[in-house]
């Protein structure tokens, strides 16, 4: 067996798992239910059809549990996405630092990994106990779907078991190929499951495969898969979750970091919180990219539903949205600036960082300025109108736009300035590839600003598209210079980097990452599930309870601050077991009590 | 030190020509109109 063939056989297992699963995902046709059952309209539930059990309403107690699963269950199908890319690193160059510290990761999402099937399971029980008539709907739309979304589960069960448990068996030579396609398989389970749970949340903001006036099924469980903002939504969550699954490993790494005295293991964890924040700025990135195509999708299916996200009283949380950006952006960056001084060379770049500091701070107050503000009568009269006069045009999408693109190239400044500090290129064009990515970031950031110019001056309309450009030039720096830095980095003389030599006040930056995810993500989630106003299902059936209206924005603000709380109680207590669990007690002095 | 400013110069013009052509495209595309277009005319 070589490692070609084995990695052939484990593209085969990985090619027919996904042939198997889009079959299934297809299939549940096979599984439908009478024709005449599939022909009648969408129900439409009365007060009646909506229990109070205990006084409690089913909102806050679904919102709860779906918000509390959806954070576990992101944490933990992203763990295993960049564990075998870190595993897969350790096999190729034959470092076993890489094994070690993707071995830790996986042990930080499998304490996690029993809570995520808990909340799955409450969240389940309490649609089903409170929303009875919504559930009897949408199972019938997906009908078998939900079976196979169970076997899939099980599946990701013994996939991940099989994965973590068999990783000392299975870490030499061949095996270790063996072990990796176990990876892949977990991931593609994990995706898939990910992906059909996807289709149900979005099928409910934009139907498809039913009859629009009446909500009677017209298509096959297919079409309404992939109703128009499934795939949006699909890319959107993969790669927060990365950056989410970075952000809450990265924290772990941190609070090893604080509590080791060793300075091997403080080497090590350093290490660890530096890999992490790093795949968490890689997913980060194109993120503001992904969830722009959601929102233009959202726009196109519907311009209400678009205009009550972005135009209403939800608006205001945007920019809410844009400080918490703006806060992991610059803790994400200080972290880096702190890195620096992990190489004696790191020095020469530091006075560069009070310029990307300016870059990030300016492009974060920008974006959190507001265009409208909700005024009273006086204060509308001091300010001469409804925006101000000066900082007025700093609220609209091109300000914002330039300001977004910019902070993320800067961003990547600071990883390129950390990565440059510990390699010093001996290749003979060095100074012509470094004049060229020099020209590339001047030239790029003209682009950039005049793209924005470009949206002020040009229609509304056309406003939209006038940010495409801007996405294209970040996109094609940071490629562009990371190709260069590579084929540079060929032969380079390392530098000793001195993992371990950070300040504990970096450690804090970490910390500071995954509260602010966490906290964006019920935010966001709030907007998501906000827009469809009061439907279950968008124009098609009706919420009848208590609960059909926009919850306000303060309410909503006391649920996520709460779920977001109760989420660091879980992490807290993960990260805890997961040190528990390398805990071995010395024995007594004097051999075994045995009185 | 006179290599390295013409390579820079050199780049940033071939950096100038490679966005101009790609945000052409992409405003044409979707039917934008071309920047100059829309100042005002003196």
């Amino acid at each position: 067996m070589n490692p070609a063939g084995s990695m052939r056989r484990a593209w085969t297992v990985v090619f027919l798992v996904l042939a198997a699963t889009a079959a299934a995902l297809a299939a549940p046709d096979a599984l439908a239910q009478a024709a005449d059952a599939l022909a009648q309209p969408a129900p439409t539930p009365t007060r009646a059809d909506y229990p109070v059990i205990g006084g409690l309403h089913g909102r806050p107690v679904v919102w709860g549990f779906a918000q509390m699963h959806l954070f576990l269950a992101a944490f933990v199908l992203a763990v295993p996405l960049f564990v075998v890319v870190i595993e897969l690193a350790g096999a190729v160059t034959h470092d076993a630092r890489y094994d070690v510290m993707a071995h830790e990761f996986m042990k930080i999402s499998m304490a996690a990994y029993s809570f995520t099937a808990l909340t799955g399971g409450g969240l389940a029980l309490a649609l089903f106990l409170f929303y009875p008539v919504v559930m009897d709907y949408l199972l019938k739309v997906f009908r078998g779907q939900a079976l196979i979304y169970a076997v899939l589960f099980v599946l990701e069960s013994v996939f991940l078991y099989l994965y973590y448990y068999s990783w000392n068996a299975l870490r030499h030579g061949q095996r270790k190929w063996f072990h990796l396609s176990l990876g892949l398989v977990l991931n593609t389970v994990g995706l898939t499951l990910m992906f059909v749970a996807n289709a149900w949340t979005t099928f409910m903001m934009s139907p498809a495969g039913v009859d629009p006036a009446t909500g009677a099924i017209t298509g096959t469980v297919w079409a309404a898969t992939r109703n128009p903002l499934w795939n949006p939504l699909n890319l959107h969550r993969f790669l927060a979750n990365i950056a989410y699954g970075g952000a809450i490993v990265g924290a772990y790494a941190a609070y090893r970091f604080l509590s080791v005295r060793s300075i091997k293991e403080r080497a090590h964890y350093d290490w660890m919180g530096y890999t992490a924040n790093l795949i968490a700025v890689a997913g980060f990135l194109p993120l503001p990219f992904a969830g722009y195509w959601l929102m233009a999708e959202i726009y196109a299916y519907s311009q209400q539903m678009g205009i009550t996200a972005m135009g209403g009283v939800l608006a205001w949380l945007f920019i809410i949205q844009a400080l918490l950006i703006g806060t992991i952006l610059l803790a994400a960056n200080y972290y880096l600036w702190c890195g620096l001084g992990r190489t004696d060379r790191g020095a020469r770049y530091a006075p560069y960082v009070k310029y990307i500091a300016v870059v990030i701070v300016g492009g974060f107050l920008v974006w959190v300025t507001p265009h409208t503000l909700i005024l009273s009568p006086e204060e509308i009269r001091i300010l001469g109108g409804t925006s101000h006069k000066v900082l007025g045009p700093l609220g609209i999408m091109p300000a914002k736009n330039t300001a977004v693109n910019l902070m993320l190239v800067f961003t990547f400044m600071s990883f390129q300035l950390f990565y440059r500090s510990g390699r010093v290129p001996t290749v003979s064009w060095a100074g012509v590839g470094n004049m060229v990515i020099v020209a590339l970031y001047a030239v790029g950031i003209v682009n950039i600003v005049a793209a924005g110019i470009y949206g002020y001056i040009t229609p509304t309309v056309y406003k939209v598209g006038a940010s495409v450009p801007q996405v294209v030039t970040t996109l094609t720096i940071i490629v562009v210079s990371l190709t260069i830095d590579s084929f540079m980095a060929r032969g380079a003389r390392k530098v000793e980097v001195h993992w371990g030599r950070m300040s504990t006040r970096s450690q804090y930056a970490l910390f500071v990452l995954p509260v602010a995810f966490t906290w964006l993500m019920a935010l966001m989630g709030y907007i998501r599930s906000s827009v469809r106003t009061h439907w279950h299902v968008y124009t098609i059936m009706k919420d009848a309870s208590a609960d059909a209206y926009i919850p306000t924005i303060g309410s909503a603000g006391n649920m996520i601050t709460l779920v977001t709380l109760a989420f660091m109680a879980v992490i807290v207590f993960v990260f805890w077991l997961s040190q528990l669990g390398a805990t071995v007690q010395e024995a007594p002095a004097g051999g075994e009590d045995r009185s | 030190m006179k290599a390295r400013v013409v390579t820079f110069v050199i780049a940033m013009a071939a950096w100038l020509v490679y966005f101009y052509a790609v945000d052409w495209l992409i405003m044409t595309r979707q039917g934008l109109p071309v920047a100059w277009n829309l100042l005002p005319a003196s």
